[in-house]
Formats: structure tokens, C-alpha cells, sequence
């Protein structure tokens, strides 16, 4: 019942730019989005000069181009047979005391936007609803609920969400650096991205294969400390997928730099007996941009086998897990048919997902 | 075949599971139905109370003792209260996945998280800042590993929701899933929940099955 659905088109927004291979190429050449902010007192990736017009919301002006870009990639007619997901964890925060906060009426306006007539849904797992809606929008297409879903994530830089994990103290003195041995924490970020798929191949090059959730069932704000429930996610979306870890060759980690995430993911990875592989965070570039995050890490992975060639793990050097991991150093050619993207949350959420070159 | 097992209502007034009312604080005598359990516990003021001082009741009534649900918010009050009350102890819970689903998400939470920017914020209000929170509560509680998500809907969406537990059902490799609606804004609250599980059964899943039982209190 399983089937693969076909990567159609994509773009993601953000202050690097607009475009998937924009977003890419300045990626693969060590460029980060991510610098000292004096308004927030701490280092975010955000944009300059995005505000809201009389008609749309800030983070609605940044989807309907991400949107209008993908849409203009694809080579088929979203006005028919298609669903749409939003994934976002706060949406318009800053909107909090007007109508605008509700997320489903947020998620009605990009589909209008779009031209899309079904009613849409809005998937809101804390750090994995990127990910999750792309998890979700394959099951549609397997199931034949759907024909085209778009997935659209997005999430900005907050006063809100800011002092929430300054509160926690998660925040970055500087640059994050995942996996490295003196990582001090996250530093937060603002995307838009859209991914469009399909249950028919057109000129698609990658397709979503197959992905799997789980809850660690341990504790609502701090990672599992044995990893068991990412390893339980990623399994299942092995299993999905009909692959073996041997197959994969790189993972796409949630990778936030806070100590204890990273720590539990080397576990985890142990476990699924995927240590062995090149793995990188994007974290250094983009910033933590929650439910974006998933979905923008995935499309920079299909940039990658695309490209044939990996990116850097911004931030890294020298080791820094329990499990020593194959952290990649430097961008680099390299052959790669296959990967996992992985994320993890607060509530304990976990969710992995295989994309392939087809 | 997907069927439902179990549901239950949970709102101001009352407390249900399937047909059975299991919390009345409507009616003030337990003779007034043969099937009222437990009866309300008075109030010491003619005030409604409030959403909070009513879960705390219905926590109450129900005899459960798990003293993390204290520092829980209302969204989270309202699905581990369900959830406890269709898991009813039974310890089946290792082959579960969870879809729940509202309209405001946690938008009672921010608006408190909100108004303490003003003084020194707490992480312990910030986590629940998210709608998925509640699913992290109930999985430790029944510690439940399996496929979990939140969806946010404009209404009620039977389809959106059986299209969610049908996923989980055939990819989670679970045998049921708790599903259901929890909302919790401008001081009420409403919650619907079920337990779906693939095989026979008296009721099927359906949209107008759905469509029905959320609709009656």
C-alpha cells in the first residue's frame, strides 16, 4: 500500500533568499543567515524588511511566495485534485489578540492564495511539523485520499517564541554549532517552504518513500536520554520505505546544538545502526525555524541528490556526542541516492523520513 | 473494517462515556438518573466555576491520583481527563497512536505566556504553548510510543481525522488509536474522544458516525 510520491516542485524563503537552489548553492558555499540581532539581544536568522500589509500577515506574505514560486515550478494545475498542509508551530503569535492567530484561518488564506479549493489542515507537532506534513502528504497519496498535496511550513522570529527558550535558557551565546563539543544552544530562525507532491512521476527527480512518528513517552520538555524514541521513528520509516539502514547514504539530523538533543540523537542513530553515516545539521544556516524546519531540511536534501554533493555542518569541530558521529566537515561531490531526515520536538515527538533519487 | 470502541464527552457540565454519564454537575440528585456514578461535587459559591476549577472537579470525581496533572493547562487537563476515562486502567495502551485535533490550538496558553513577557516568563508555562503538548501528557501517562499528531481544523473534520487515524493505523503498525477533538477557549471547553480500532465491531467509523457522536453531549 505503500507508494512513493513524487517531488513535483519546491522553494523555500529565507534571508539568504528565495529559491530552492538559491537557498543551496549559498549553503553549499558556507553561507550563513544567521547573525547577532540587537532587537532580540541574541543571534537569529530573520529577515531585514518583511513587514504586514493592510491585507496580509507577515508570515502570509511569506508563504504566498514561497507558494507562488513552487507553484510556478510545477508543470501541473493546483486548482484541481489537490490538498493542502500547513505546517507551523506558532503561526501569527504576534497577532495573538486578533482573529489572525487561528491557524486554520491562516491556512485557508495560502489556499486561496493558491487557488486550492479542498479545505485544508494545519499540522502543529511542536519541531516536527515540517517534517510530519510531508509524512502526512505521502500516506494521503499511498492511501488515494489525495492526488497533489502542497506541504507548506512556516514559523518566524518572535518576541514570543524567543523569551520562551530564553526562559529555558536554550539560546546560543553566538553561531550554533550541532554536534560540536562546545555547543551552548540554538539559535532561532524564520522560514517559509513548500514542497508540492504528486501520485504521478511527471519530471519529478526525488520522491518521499516512505516515514514514520513516534513518542518518546518520557518527558514533555527534554529529550529522551536513551534516543529509543527517534530510533522507534526511524524504524518505522525504514520499514515504510522497505529499506535497510545500509541503504541510506546521509542523514539530515534535527541537530538544534542544545546539548541534550544532540546527545540523544547520536543515541538514537547508534541504535537504528546509522552512525556510520555522513550526517549534517542545517541549524548554522537557517537557524531553528521550527515548523518550517523539517521541510526546509528536506528540500535542501533533495537539492542534494539532486546535485550529487553534501553540505557542511556549519558549526562543527570537533566531536562532541557519546556516540562519535560522521559529521561532515567540509562541503563536498559526493554520490548519494538516498537519505533520512529526522526530527524531534518538545511533547517527545519524533518523526523521520526517507527521500530518494528516482 | 475500522470501528469505534469507546467514546466519551467531556464538557462543563458534564462528564460521559459512551451513553453513561460518569460526572453530572447539572443535575444536584443522584436520583435524578439511574446511571448518574458520581454526582457533583458542590461548589462553595453560586459563581460558575471556573474551566480550570471544573477539570480539577472532573479529576476529582473520577478518583484518579497522578499529581503532574496540576501543573498541566487546560488543553492538556481536558485530553489526559478523556483519555484516562477511555483507557479506563485497562493497560492496553502498547500498541496505541494518537490524532487529536481542535480549532485555537494553544491559544489560551500563549495568551497567558503572552502577558507574563511583561515580568520574568516561565519555561514551564512556555511548553505549553503548543497544541501537541497534550499528546506528549497522555503518551506518558499510558506510555504510548506509537505514531502521534495534532491537526488543526477550521471545525469539526470527521474526514480529516479518519483520513489521520487511518494513516497511523496502516503505516504506525498499531492496533488503535485514540482520536478526538479538544478545545478549550474564552473559559469553556469542549472534548470528544474515541478509541478506533481495526476489526469488527458495533460502529463502524464513518463520517456521519463521527459527524453524530460529536455532536451529542
Amino acid at each position: 500500500m505503500n507508494k512513493p510520491a513524487y517531488i513535483r516542485s519546491t522553494s523555500v524563503l529565507t534571508p539568504l533568499g528565495l529559491g530552492s537552489r538559491v537557498n543551496y548553492d549559498f549553503i553549499f558555499s558556507g553561507q550563513s543567515a544567521v547573525s547577532a540581532n540587537t532587537k532580540f539581544e541574541c543571534y537569529v536568522s530573520a529577515f531585514d524588511n518583511l513587514h504586514a500589509t493592510r491585507t496580509s500577515t507577515r508570515l502570509e506574505s511569506m508563504l504566498c511566495q514561497a507558494v507562488d514560486d513552487a507553484a510556478h515550478g510545477a508543470d501541473f494545475d493546483l486548482t484541481k485534485d489537490t490538498a493542502l498542509i500547513l505546517c507551523t508551530t506558532k503561526g501569527d503569535i504576534e497577532d495573538l489578540q486578533s482573529e489572525k492567530a487561528l491557524l486554520p484561518d491562516l491556512a485557508t488564506r495560502i489556499a486561496k492564495h493558491a487557488g486550492i479549493t479542498s479545505t485544508p489542515i494545519v499540522l502543529s507537532m511542536a519541531c516536527t511539523s515540517g517534517t510530519m506534513g510531508l509524512i502526512h502528504a505521502q500516506r494521503l497519496i499511498s492511501l488515494g485520499k489525495a492526488k497533489n498535496v502542497v506541504v507548506a511550513g512556516g514559523d518566524q522570529v518572535s518576541e514570543f517564541v524567543i523569551e520562551g527558550f530564553r526562559s529555558f535558557h536554550a539560546l546560543s551565546k553566538s553561531r550554533c554549532a550541532p554536534y560540536d563539543a562546545d555547543r551552548d544552544g540554538i539559535n532561532l530562525g524564520e522560514a517559509a517552504a513548500v514542497c508540492i507532491l504528486s501520485a504521478e512521476k511527471g519530471s519529478s527527480t526525488n520522491a518521499v518513500v516512505g516515514g514514520g512518528t513516534s513518542n518518546d513517552a518520557n518527558h514533555i520538555s527534554g529529550p529522551s536520554r536513551t534516543g529509543d524514541g527517534l530510533h522507534l521513528a526511524v524504524e518505522r520509516a525504514l520499514k515504510n520505505a522497505g529499506k535497510s539502514a545500509n541503504e541510506i547514504d546521509f542523514i539530515s539530523a534535527h541537530g538544534t546544538a542544545t546539548s541534550y538533543n544532540d546527545e540523544m540523537e547520536s543515541k538514537a542513530f547508534a541504535l537504528s545502526k546509522l552512525d556510520g553515516k555522513p550526517i549534517h545539521s542545517l541549524k548554522g544556516y537557517f537557524g531553528h525555524t521550527l515548523g518550517a524546519a523539517g521541510l526546509l531540511e528536506s528540500i535542501m536534501c533533495m537539492e542534494s541528490l539532486d546535485s550529487q554533493s553534501l553540505p557542511a555542518s556549519l558549526g562543527y569541530k570537533t566531536e562532541g556526542t557519546s556516540v562519535p558521529l560522521q559529521v561532515v566537515e567540509k562541503a563536498r561531490n559526493q554520490m548519494v541516492g538516498s537519505c533520512i531526515k529526522t526530527s524531534s520536538g518538545f511533547g517527545g515527538c519524533n518523526a523521520a523520513l526517507i527521500i530518494e533519487k528516482i | 473494517m475500522i470501528t469505534i470502541q469507546s467514546y466519551c464527552h467531556i464538557w462543563p457540565e458534564g462528564l460521559a462515556k459512551n451513553n453513561l454519564r460518569l460526572v453530572d454537575f447539572s443535575s444536584h440528585s443522584a436520583e435524578s438518573s439511574g446511571e448518574v456514578r458520581l454526582n457533583a461535587v458542590e461548589t462553595s459559591s453560586n459563581t460558575k466555576p471556573s474551566s480550570h476549577e471544573r477539570l480539577v472537579q472532573f479529576y476529582r470525581a473520577l478518583n484518579i491520583n497522578y499529581p503532574k496533572f496540576h501543573k498541566m493547562d487546560n488543553l492538556s487537563k481536558l485530553g489526559f481527563l478523556g483519555a484516562e476515562v477511555l483507557f479506563d486502567g485497562s493497560g492496553q495502551t502498547d500498541s496505541t497512536s494518537v490524532v487529536l485535533s481542535n480549532l485555537s490550538s494553544s491559544l489560551e496558553s500563549d495568551r497567558i505566556f503572552q502577558e507574563s513577557l511583561n515580568d520574568i516568563p516561565s519555561p514551564a508555562q512556555f511548553v505549553y504553548t503548543l497544541p501537541n503538548i497534550v499528546v506528549g501528557e497522555i503518551c506518558i501517562r499510558h506510555k504510548i510510543k506509537g505514531e502521534n499528531s495534532f491537526l488543526l481544523t477550521s471545525q469539526f473534520d470527521s474526514q480529516a481525522l479518519i483520513d489521520a487515524i487511518l494513516q497511523s493505523l496502516i503505516f504506525g503498525g498499531v492496533d488503535q488509536c485514540l482520536s478526538g477533538w479538544i478545545e478549550c477557549i474564552n473559559d469553556d471547553f469542549y472534548g470528544f474522544l474515541f478509541l478506533a480500532k481495526s476489526g469488527e465491531g458495533e460502529l463502524e467509523l464513518t463520517k456521519s458516525v463521527l459527524d453524530t457522536l460529536y455532536m451529542r453531549k
